[in-house]
């Protein structure tokens, strides 16, 4: 693990970084432009972009929405996607490699036919109820993540450990808690936070589902830009880069540890 | 720790199938207080299914398993109080060394403070006293195989099981640990059932030897016993090396078995056997229980003349084969001290002659 690096290698490293980070510092610098339209490069600093979007109570509303949409789909997709994940590796299935094709189907299917088949869906139903609708839309695209990662937790667990524990004097419970739950946890919350910031920052599925009271942050985006051009825009942006840094950093510093150990 | 904890282990009419494969049929087996058993074949033979049925692992399709006289057989493996190291250890990745060897403790009610302490000795025993606190990743092999060991016997169990421990280890350091465990099961008195498809392993480790084949005890015996002798061409086989004559009992008088080959030559045994006539038998002789002397000489019981084929210097033996009848050779190993400045070479006619304590009577498949 701690071999000396090529410096060709740490060249390459430093490219992609620069071409995966550079455009996200670029509303960073416009949000904090004192002007009242965006410029590049940004001209004086000023934060009352920041105080500006906060205190829009629309923009409030939108954020509040928009995490309370990703924590009910992260809820609902880890509900739904732990269990099958558990059957898929566990157990041998006839057309297992099918059902798991179908599971995965959303990540292939372009997101904004998704979300017009569900809209279609929906209208066929008669249903109004906003909320499970984006519910249902998000957890389609959001499951693929939380099953792709707990299934490779599982599949890495060493069913030797539970015969161990379950010899030392453990009964089921206690093998599932104390040596099954370890071993998965990363991926379980890994996957939770995919799902997560997923449905965080979906536009193409929300488009379609949204209406005025259930209005998630992406979309209000979106909004704002063909209402007016000033560097709230960049605020908000910056505000939700900002915020899946802080997830990210988040499970890092709780299990960034236990996985670099798992993988060892 | 308390010495002679070991308690008798009886296996009756064991069998196991699965769907239509029969992979353990009808064992009987007993390890009594203090013992080393050792279950040993090639692989495929059933002997990991049988120790994982003691385990509680996998259950019998049939008969009874008892633990000093009480039936374990519909008992639950966590309830069983047995200590078992796996082939690849089998620690907790995610817990220290001394958490490690503390589970069997806690999942027993000990008290934190009496669970450390314990947990302590058990590491002094196996030598890893100052590794409590390190990652089992970040231990050597043999380092977690003693933290495999003090992890199962720290809560005195019963009956140790193991399933080809040493499995991952290299020829050194598992010589070192075969001695290492050997001293720390007779220390505590363990009963102890061991798995493997090493006979050496076997040999040094264990007091009583099952030779398991095709589901099937081939025959279970001391470990000097199975080698000195085997009762089918099987073992003699698995265990250490053999030439196999083919041969049919003439007469048994006293000790004594008078055999004959096709060929005429006559062999007598005075190793017991419980062989008759009408029984297919064969003669199997050890490489090493052969003497060689130069030239030819006239028929008599146990001897063979032939001509040399081939030799092979092998370090501490010369690997001799003799060509006695069209088609039939007779392995010989002769002492590098005792090859002398006349060593056989090829194309020489040399006469092969073994004693009749050293005449096994084996039975053909």
């Amino acid at each position: 693990m701690n071999e000396t690096v090529s410096p060709l290698l740490k060249i390459v490293v430093g490219i992609i970084l620069l071409i995966v980070v550079a455009p996200l510092v670029v509303p960073l610098l416009m949000s904090i432009s004192d002007t009242p339209f965006i410029v590049f490069p940004p001209q004086g600093f000023t934060l009352k972009w920041y105080g500006a979007v906060l205190a829009n109570p629309e923009a409030r509303a939108s954020f509040l929405f928009s995490l309370e949409l990703a924590a009910i789909v992260t809820a609902v997709s880890l509900a739904l996607g732990v269990p099958c994940a558990a059957g898929l590796t566990r157990f041998k299935l006839p057309g297992q490699d099918a059902i798991l094709g179908l599971i995965l189907s959303p990540l292939i299917v372009p997101l904004i036919v998704t979300g017009v088949a569900l809209l279609q869906l929906f209208a066929m139903l008669g249903s109004r109820a906003t909320l499970l609708q984006l519910v249902i839309g998000h957890t389609v695209v959001c499951l693929p993540y939380v099953i792709r990662s707990v299934s490779a937790s599982l599949l890495l667990v060493n069913r030797n450990l539970e015969d161990a524990a379950s010899v030392l004097g453990a009964p089921p419970h206690i093998v599932a808690t104390r040596v099954i739950w370890p071993q998965v946890r990363p991926g379980i919350l890994a996957g939770g936070i995919f799902s997560f910031i997923v449905s965080f920052d979906d536009y193409p599925i929300s488009m379609w589902l949204a209406d005025g009271n259930h209005f998630p942050v992406p979309l209000y985006l979106y909004t704002v830009i063909e209402r007016s051009f000033d560097p709230s825009i960049a605020a908000i942006a910056s505000l939700m880069i900002f915020f899946a840094l802080l997830l990210v950093l988040v499970i890092e510093k709780v299990f960034g540890l236990s996985l670099a150990r798992l993988a060892s | 720790m308390a010495t002679s904890n070991g308690a008798d282990v009886c296996l009756t009419g064991i069998c196991r199938s699965y769907g239509d494969v029969q992979v353990v049929r009808d064992v009987n087996l007993k390890a009594s207080g203090g013992e080393i058993l050792a279950l040993l074949g090639p692989s495929g033979c059933g002997k990991t299914t049988t120790l994982r049925m003691v385990a509680g692992l996998v259950q019998p399709s049939a008969g009874d398993i008892t633990i000093d006289g009480a039936s374990v057989t519909g008992l639950p493996v966590h309830r069983r109080n047995l200590g078992m190291l796996f082939q690849n250890y089998a620690l907790f990745p995610h817990l220290t060394v001394l958490e490690n060897v503390a589970f069997g403790l806690s999942m027993r009610g000990v008290s934190r403070a009496e669970t450390a302490e314990r947990a302590r000795q058990a590491l002094a025993l196996v030598r890893l006293t100052g590794f409590e606190d390190r990652m089992p990743a970040a231990l050597s092999g043999g380092q977690q195989q003693r933290v495999a060991m003090a992890r199962a016997i720290v809560y005195r169990p019963r009956v140790l099981l193991l399933d080809e421990p040493f499995g991952a280890l290299d020829k050194k350091l598992r010589e070192e640990m075969q001695i290492e465990l050997r001293q720390l099961c007779n220390e505590l008195g363990l009963t102890t059932i061991l798995v493997t498809h090493d006979q050496e392993e076997a040999l040094i480790l264990a007091d009583q030897i099952a030779v398991m084949r095709g589901g099937r005890i081939e025959q279970v015996a001391a470990a000097r016993v199975i080698y000195e002798r085997p009762v089918s061409h099987f073992v003699a086989d698995f265990i250490g090396t053999s030439n196999f004559l083919p041969a049919a009992i003439v007469e048994k008088m006293g000790g004594r078995t008078v055999l004959k080959s096709p060929q005429g030559a006559i062999f007598v045994s005075t190793v017991p056997n419980d062989f008759s006539a009408q029984d297919r038998v064969a003669v199997a002789i050890r490489p090493e229980s052969v003497r060689l002397t130069a030239g030819s000489a006239p028929a008599a019981a146990n001897t063979l003349s032939g001509t040399i084929r081939r030799s092979l210097f092998k370090g501490q033996i010369l690997s001799i084969w003799m060509e006695f009848a069209a088609g039939a050779e007779l392995v010989v190993s002769v002492p590098i001290e005792e090859a002398g400045a006349r060593s056989p070479e090829p194309g020489e006619t040399w006469t092969a002659r073994w004693s009749e304590e050293r005449t096994l009577v084996v039975r053909e498949q």
